[in-house]
């Protein structure tokens, strides 16, 4: 689109017609320290809580701590042209960024700068980083599903939208790659949801690697990143991910679904930390300030099912702690743990034993997501988490005897290929209807007779063989009405047993 | 705008309570300004703050010359900021006071900056406005400054709160919504 130049002066004539503001009122004050992204400030009587502070020079500052003769504020952005004696003024407004489509796509700062060098971001609308969650009259329960596209989250950890459930694990564990294959699975299967992707205190060059990762599986289109990396002042560490839930809730309000994670909180509370201590505000458990726990609490809430009436839209979070040595029992994990709706945890020693996703399916829950499940796939999952736990049971007890009886013997079999069944690559997410092809051939029984080397091969091939010979059944599986909670329609299990069938007797060589 | 002590605050509000019961404002304003000035000295006001000479600060209080002219509640306040060794913040303490006195007597004390000097039919002209329909404008102190860098207008500050009523202001938010 051309610009015109009658337009442009138009529009100035508008601005300056409406221009009548004769008056510039503001409430000053003069920094009186200054350092590691925090201000305090003399004067400032009339600040706000929250209140955009202007230093000059085009920084901005957040007004944190009201105090009698003094404002503690934290700065956004570069803080070197500060000094003792700088004047300060308020503004009037609250922090904002900018929400809305201008941002799919790029890499943004938390206070909405770009830094992808895709050039200025167009914004619509400006929202406050800092707002109240809905409340109980605005949501409604969890009842649509949130697809990951990995297995063993969709059919036994199962995710609704407007849920948090927070993944939880060791560093190198496979945290981000969950994240990751979500957001890539809201591309391939084109569901509309807008992810949003917040990165706390994470390495610079990891980040890069996932927007590349993301860019190279056509998902990043429909992504915000907001980056606070490592080498980012606390203050934005800290204001990171109340940033990215505003531009969430964008869409949440608007009645559509967004998914956003936050990855990760533990370094968050460390940043918030530094900058409480630094504000001189009292420590309290392993240093972190008493409102630790709100902090975190007032930022999951705003993640929510809203109801019909407020447009029905939705706002998923994954938060991601990092645990030390796979202690959950420590302070921030256990604070979140308790807030959110459910944990996916994810252990190193099955990471290290091949076994990724490393999922650990019996410490792991989802407290609202069963709700929201197909009713194919919680026909085949409730035989799946079943079998599972008896396995799990077994296998710790079978190390020690060789002496077996049958069953015994069949519970474990059925077990290592369903463990097997499990697995899947990185940046590979699967389809609804093929997770739930592929879990009732294990649950089934098919894979007993198949040995664990060849099951991801079955699977592979059966899943080729269903789609090009009866790809009917595919849509059969996804639009599953029947009420019956814990087995598969008997028709359609039929179906499927008759094609399995088919597929071993024509297309099925097991190697030898 | 200096940061003042928040333990001389409670000192001028000791004071105050009592000024704004016997009715002695001025004088224990002039008094302490007196002590104040005295103490501007940088050797006087060096030895008031060294807690080795205590004693000797009490001395000092009671001596001639420092108390020359002072009524006896004055003299007691000062022993009693120096049993405390609070004596350096009397300075602090004078500016606390002054502003708790002009707030108790509706006193405003205002920073007006123009372009150009005013003259004194202008000046009475912002005392009236500041003061507004119900207040007096008498009771509006006005300092003067002239700074030709904002163009035009006035700019008006009263303790941390600033008005900026000036050319430059008004063509920086043009300024800014344009961009």
């Amino acid at each position: 689109m051309a610009i015109r130049s009658e337009d442009i002066v138009r529009s100035l004539v508008d601005q300056i017609g409406g221009f009548d503001q004769r008056e510039r009122t503001s409430n000053v004050g003069s920094v009186v320290e200054v350092g590691d992204g925090i201000a305090r400030i003399y004067g400032l009587s009339q600040a706000m809580s929250g209140e955009l502070l202007d230093f000059g020079h085009g920084t901005m500052g957040m007004a944190l701590n009201l105090e009698e003769d003094t404002v503690g504020a934290i700065i956004l952005g570069d803080y070197q042209e500060i000094g003792e004696g700088t004047e300060v003024r308020t503004t009037g407004r609250i922090v904002q960024v900018p929400v809305g489509d201008g941002l799919l796509g790029r890499v943004v700062s938390p206070i909405g700068e770009p830094l992808d060098g895709k050039g200025p971001i167009i914004a619509t609308e400006y929202r406050p980083v800092e707002v109240v969650a809905p409340g109980v009259i605005m949501r409604q329960e969890v009842r649509t599903p949130l697809q990951t596209g990995v297995k063993s989250i969709d059919t036994m950890i199962p995710i609704g939208r407007g849920q948090r459930e927070l993944i939880i694990g060791d560093r190198a564990t496979g945290k981000t790659a969950i994240i990751a294959d979500t957001i890539i699975n809201q591309a391939r299967q084109k569901t509309g949801v807008v992810c949003i992707y917040v990165a706390i205190g994470q390495k610079e060059a990891k980040v890069s690697q996932l927007v590349r990762t993301l860019e190279e599986n056509g998902a990043l289109s429909n992504t915000i990143i907001v980056v606070a990396g490592a080498s980012a002042s606390a203050s934005l560490q800290y204001l990171a991910p109340y940033a990215g839930c505003a531009m969430g809730e964008f869409y949440r309000d608007k009645g559509g679904d967004a998914f956003i994670a936050y990855d990760d909180l533990t370094k968050h509370a460390w940043a918030y930390r530094q900058v409480s201590l630094l504000l001189r505000r009292p420590p309290g458990r392993e240093a972190y300030p008493g409102d630790v726990f709100y902090c975190h609490s007032r930022l999951l809430e705003r993640a929510a099912r809203l109801s019909e009436e407020y447009g029905g839209g939705s706002l998923t979070a994954f938060p991601v702690i990092e645990t030390q040595l796979g202690d959950l029992s420590t302070y921030i994990p256990t604070n979140v743990i308790s807030i959110t709706d459910g944990q996916i945890f994810l252990q190193g020693d099955l990471f290290n034993a091949g076994i990724r996703p490393a999922v650990n399916v019996g410490l792991s829950v989802s407290r609202v997501g069963g709700a929201a499940q197909t009713r194919a796939m919680r026909g085949v999952a409730g035989r799946l988490r079943l079998d599972m736990a008896r396995f799990r049971e077994l296998a710790a007890f079978a190390q020690f005897g060789s002496d077996l009886d049958r069953a015994t013997q069949a519970q474990l079999t059925r077990g290592q290929r369903l463990q097997e069944l499990l697995k899947q690559p990185q940046y590979g997410p699967m389809p609804v209807e093929d997770q739930v092809i592929s879990i009732y051939a294990g649950v089934s029984g098919r894979l007993d007779k198949v040995d664990i080397a060849d099951v991801g091969r079955y699977e592979r091939e059966l899943l080729q063989f269903i789609r090009s010979s009866h790809p009917e059944l595919c849509d059969r599986v996804l639009n599953e009405r029947q009420d019956s909670t814990s087995r598969l329609n008997a028709g359609l299990a039929q179906a499927l047993d008759q094609a399995f069938d088919e597929f071993e007797a024509r297309a099925w060589r097991a190697s030898s | 705008m200096a940061r003042r002590s928040l333990a001389a605050k409670r000192f001028a509000e000791a004071v105050s309570s009592i000024a704004a019961r016997t009715g002695s404002w001025d004088a224990w304003l002039s008094d302490l300004t007196q002590v104040a000035d005295a103490m501007a000295d940088p050797l006087i006001r060096a030895t008031l703050a060294n807690p080795d000479q205590a004693v000797n600060v009490s001395h000092f209080i009671d001596s001639k010359a420092m108390t020359e002219g002072l009524r006896p509640e004055t003299i007691r306040f000062l022993h009693v900021m120096a049993s405390r060794r609070a004596l350096d913040l009397l300075p602090d303490a004078v500016e606390w006071l002054r502003e708790i006195s002009d707030r108790a007597r509706g006193v405003r004390r205002v920073v007006v900056t123009s372009a150009v000097p005013l003259d004194l039919a202008q000046q009475r002209q912002v005392q009236t406005h500041l003061a507004g329909e119900s207040g007096n404008p008498e009771r509006v102190v006005l300092s003067l400054l002239v700074d030709p860098g904002i163009i035009g207008g006035l700019v008006i500050r009263e303790g941390d709160q600033i008005r900026d009523r000036s050319v430059r202001a008004r063509l920086e938010t043009l300024r800014e919504r344009m961009a």
